[in-house]
């Protein structure tokens, strides 16, 4: 369902190959100097994974069918409170430099990135990333996708982060707070997040996303959270000047013996400038609940459904064809030797204008 | 009843360095603190080292401190990495490079068998994991 980069144009590929050759050269570079010195410490790890799927969508063969290559390419760096990540994706049509933040972390837990970040929006942003195999999934939640995979809410956005957490009862309460510029609404249905790379694609204003967290001292993996934002989002869609988006949800994560649950709500007004002046407000709200059970230490068994109401009739939502307005999904993981692991997924799951069958096998790994 | 002469009773140790300052962790702050959580004690901010030299210890270790299996540990760890950046708690191999880090990196946490913390002299023993014999 990944749509090639529409803005990976002959007149900036010059200039995006060097930045490519850089970032590569920079990725190799870094694990010598951490050899160098004992207090640079550093982690380079690639998160490969192949996807071959099978859709009855009314397309074109090429389309119903085939297979995806994709390698997420991590790296993290840490010099006493200081700390570097770096995030970049190599596939068949996309080359994107994900994630990108220096800052510092205190003993203390307190945190100051600044950079390119996965917003504080829901709770896949942050605990999980472009690879595969951490999540227990093959596919993120409609609602959180990727920009460039149908998103329609900011998962990316460039600035400041501010961060910290709190003993308070028995609990850790935790904070985030994000200013930056988030994406601009691209002509060709598909979300843009500012780009470290090439300062001149899209246009882009402010973004302010916020969550609060908790989760007990004696069980991490139970953990709730809300989480807002209001996003500033420039359009160049057809007769759409720009979106005010504000968001405001929460998610649970509660494990009941080998059954863990994973539940999230989110409700997404968009305040639309007309071109020609006229202003149009809407609002809908995405549901999900997400159960996997662990039959044993290899195999997990899942599934999810997800839901909108009011999203078929948003003006915003129209403008973004691929995202994923109702979806059900069963599957299972397997886990392999090696940080590897297969999943098999069956889904059934509606788009804008259309529904249709998903049946997918994905290997993912982290190396080495 | 008598144990036979192959099996020996043995007990497996929460360690840190003396000059780390620390006198004892809660079962709590353990299984945080290998989780990757960050764990704050006597002024220092602790890091886990994860003893891997002995596959026994480190079933042990997986099913009284972290309460996971190892693939799931390991995602785990990845998890936070990707998230807070920085490193994974080193895994040591090699017990002499693990008492040695032991030592040079005051805060550093490990397990260590009882007969193995008690022969270094610069340890000291926060808690007890586990006990029972081995064959």
């Amino acid at each position: 369902m990944r749509r090639p980069h529409d803005d990976l144009t002959p007149s900036c590929f010059g200039r995006r190959q060097r930045a490519w050759v850089t970032v590569m050269v920079l990725s190799m570079l870094l694990p010598t100097l951490s050899a160098a010195s004992s207090a640079f410490q550093g982690e380079f790890i690639p998160f490969p994974q192949v996807t071959l799927h099978s859709y009855n969508q009314d397309a074109g063969a090429a389309q119903q069918h085939g297979s995806e290559a994709m390698v997420d390419f991590f790296y993290t760096a840490k010099y006493q409170e200081w700390r570097m990540l770096g995030e970049a994706v190599v596939s068949d049509d996309e080359r994107e430099l994900e994630r990108f933040t220096v800052g510092r972390v205190t003993p203390g837990g307190s945190q100051a990135w600044l950079g390119r970040y996965h917003t504080a929006l829901g709770q896949w942003n942050h605990k999980f990333h472009h690879g595969g195999y951490l999540q227990t999934t093959i596919h993120r939640p409609g609602i959180i996708e990727f920009e460039d995979d149908g998103g329609v809410i900011p998962a990316h956005a460039t600035g400041i982060t501010l961060a910290g957490n709190q003993e308070l009862n028995n609990r850790i309460v935790g904070y985030t707070l994000e200013f930056g510029l988030g994406p601009g609404l691209g002509g060709q249905g598909v979300l843009i997040p500012f780009n470290l790379l090439d300062f001149s694609d899209g246009e882009h204003d402010l973004s302010v996303t916020a969550k609060l967290t908790s989760y007990s001292e004696d069980d991490p993996f139970d953990d709730s959270g809300v989480f807002a934002g209001h996003i500033t989002i420039p359009s160049q869609a057809a007769n759409i000047h720009e979106v005010q988006q504000t968001v405001l949800g929460a998610y649970t994560n509660y494990a009941i013996g080998p059954t863990l649950l994973r539940a999230s709500g989110f409700y997404v007004a968009n305040a639309l400038k007309l071109l020609g002046g006229a202003d149009k407000d809407e609002s809908f709200t995405y549901a999900y609940v997400e159960p996997e059970y662990t039959y044993n230490t290899i195999w997990t068994y899942y599934g999810r459904w997800e839901k909108s109401f009011g999203a078929k009739d948003d003006l915003y939502i129209q403008q973004i064809p691929s995202f994923i307005i109702n979806r059900v999904l069963i599957g299972a993981r397997y886990q392999m030797n090696g940080s590897q692991a297969l999943k098999f997924e069956l889904a059934h799951l509606e788009q804008y204008g259309q529904r249709f069958s998903a049946m997918e096998v994905q290997w993912s790994a982290a190396l080495p | 009843m008598s144990l036979a002469n192959s099996e020996e009773f043995r007990r497996l140790v929460l360690v840190t360095d003396v000059s780390s300052g620390i006198a004892s962790l809660s079962s709590s702050e353990t299984r945080r603190l290998f989780l990757g959580f960050p764990v704050i004690k006597g002024g220092h901010s602790l890091e886990a080292a994860i003893n891997r030299s002995d596959p026994f210890l480190y079933q042990v270790f997986l099913q009284r401190v972290v309460y996971m299996s190892s693939s799931v540990y390991e995602r785990h760890l990845l998890t936070n990495v990707i998230q807070l950046g920085g490193q994974r708690p080193q895994e040591y191999n090699d017990i002499r490079a693990l008492l040695s880090t032991l030592k040079e990196s005051p805060g550093t946490v490990s397990l260590l068998w009882d007969s193995d913390a008690r022969a270094n002299g610069n340890l000291i023993i926060l808690g007890e994991v586990w006990h029972g014999t081995v064959e």
